[in-house]
């Protein structure tokens, strides 16, 4: 292991001679970063949600959705109906949630007023709504589930969990890329 | 002496008489000039001849090169070294490169990044900044495909193209080629741009260039050093031939790792984005 990672940085060094050389891999690594960032933002235009790509933390929605699970989020239709997996964030909290509908009612004006509650719980979610908070609103509502790859999202959460796990990922595949001449 | 071993196998180390040197850029490693004593000693066991006598004896005016060693069995690396050679030796000829299409490419790149950062940092909130985000997601994937394009048609195999030498007046475009586990190198040099152009073609053994251990000569030079042409062939073992097969059968092992690569990245995207993880409280 150890000599690999001295031979890229051998191969930095002679890369760090010849600029053109250099210049060309930096940008082919931020290339390959950027069709990344580049697919999400394409999700996320197409998706109307802000955030098209979530990971399931906790085990509230069993056995439908285990912790680990991603979820592809999908905002673009305006009406919402009783059995939807849905997220949503409460006003003045930034963590969103993602439960499924209960109960729907549409007013005489056309809005829409929404419980919801998850799976695995016992409850439903008006505990964790905003006090004095009844029902929650479609404006509320990040994206209805309308994918999910199992147990891939575990990765998310141990980068979360140690985040330094996170910076040696992305700088040993960062040296790799800077160090292949494939392209 | 042992201090300036490498950690592996002991290291390879020519002299370079004075009058090959020259102030180009060398692919091995140069060091001070005050071994020669176990010089000798190693290269006989790797079948090549001591120079002679009169070489080692100006010992102010030579140098010694250690030299690079590939694993021969990586056949995208050998074929890498010899080509980074190929670009010395041309330079070493006098002839310039021309950068023409690497400046067009570079440009193309840099394009393609700035319509990424504006879609990443533009100031304008979600939803009103869709059509933003949607007009900069088609031009970033359209630059991606022209420099796809550039890579694949206008560049194809060649490795170098040259600025037209003294008294032509096209430049020169050398293209190499090297099937995969294929041992021959093969070159082809004709003129850039001209239609039916003269061509010179030569196919090498890469045992010419590379001993059983895989150091690489650079200085190839029947005066002052004989090789014995080593044939590089390989003992299959059963699991090479599993593995060859699989490559060929899953001939989109380019793209799969292509594929893998991104989702890794947008894994990692996901972390630095302010939703990625959802929170349940039971």
């Amino acid at each position: 292991m150890k000599d690999i990672i001295d031979k890229q940085i051998v191969e930095l060094k002679k890369l760090w001679l010849n600029k053109r050389q250099l210049a060309f891999q930096a940008l082919n690594l931020a290339m390959i970063v950027f069709s990344a960032l580049m697919i999400w933002k394409g999700l996320m235009c197409v998706t109307k949600s802000e955030s098209p790509v979530v990971v399931v933390l906790s085990g509230s929605m069993e056995p439908a959705f285990q912790r680990g699970d991603i979820l592809f989020l999908d905002n673009s239709n305006p009406e919402v109906a009783v059995g939807d997996v849905v997220v949503f964030k409460i006003r003045d909290r930034d963590i969103p949630i993602v439960h499924r509908i209960l109960k729907a009612h549409r007013k005489a004006d056309g809005k829409v007023e929404l419980l919801t509650k998850g799976d695995n719980n016992r409850v439903d979610d008006r505990g964790l709504y905003a006090p004095g908070q009844l029902w929650l609103e479609r404006e509320d509502i990040l994206g209805r589930a309308v994918g999910c790859l199992r147990y891939v999202g575990m990765v998310t959460i141990a980068l979360n969990d140690y985040p330094v796990l996170k910076y040696v990922l992305v700088g040993m595949m960062g040296l790799f890329v800077l160090t292949s001449k494939e392209g | 002496s042992s201090s300036r071993q490498l950690s592996t196998s002991p290291a390879l180390e020519i002299l370079i008489p004075a009058g090959l040197k020259t102030s180009r850029r060398k692919m091995g490693k140069k060091k001070p000039s005050t071994s020669q004593p176990a010089a000798p000693a190693k290269k006989e066991e790797d079948s090549i001849n001591v120079p002679d006598d009169d070489d080692a004896e100006d010992q102010e005016e030579t140098e010694v090169l250690e030299l690079i060693q590939v694993d021969t069995g990586d056949v995208v690396k050998v074929k890498q070294v010899l080509d980074e050679a190929t670009v010395l030796a041309i330079h070493d000829a006098g002839i310039a490169e021309d950068h023409r299409w690497g400046n067009i490419k570079l440009a193309v790149m840099t394009v393609a990044c700035l319509f990424a950062m504006v879609a990443q940092f533009a100031p304008v909130p979600f939803p009103e900044s869709r059509p933003l985000l949607a007009c900069c997601c088609c031009a970033y994937f359209l630059m991606s495909g022209v420099l796809q394009i550039l890579i694949s048609y206008v560049d194809a195999d060649a490795i170098m193209v040259t600025l037209p030498p003294e008294g032509k007046e096209s430049g020169l475009r050398i293209r190499t080629n090297q099937g995969r586990y294929d041992e021959h190198y093969v070159m082809a040099i004709e003129f850039d741009g001209m239609k039916d152009s003269p061509s010179v073609t030569q196919t090498w053994s890469v045992g010419k260039f590379f001993d059983e251990n895989g150091f690489f000569d650079e200085y190839v030079s029947s005066q002052m050093l004989q090789v014995k042409s080593v044939n590089l062939y390989y003992h299959m073992s059963i699991l090479e031939i599993l593995f060859l097969l699989f490559v060929h059968f899953f001939s989109a092992y380019k793209l799969l790792k292509i594929v893998v690569r991104s989702f890794l990245f947008c894994i990692i995207v996901l972390n630095f984005s302010n939703y990625s993880i959802l929170y349940d409280s039971k």
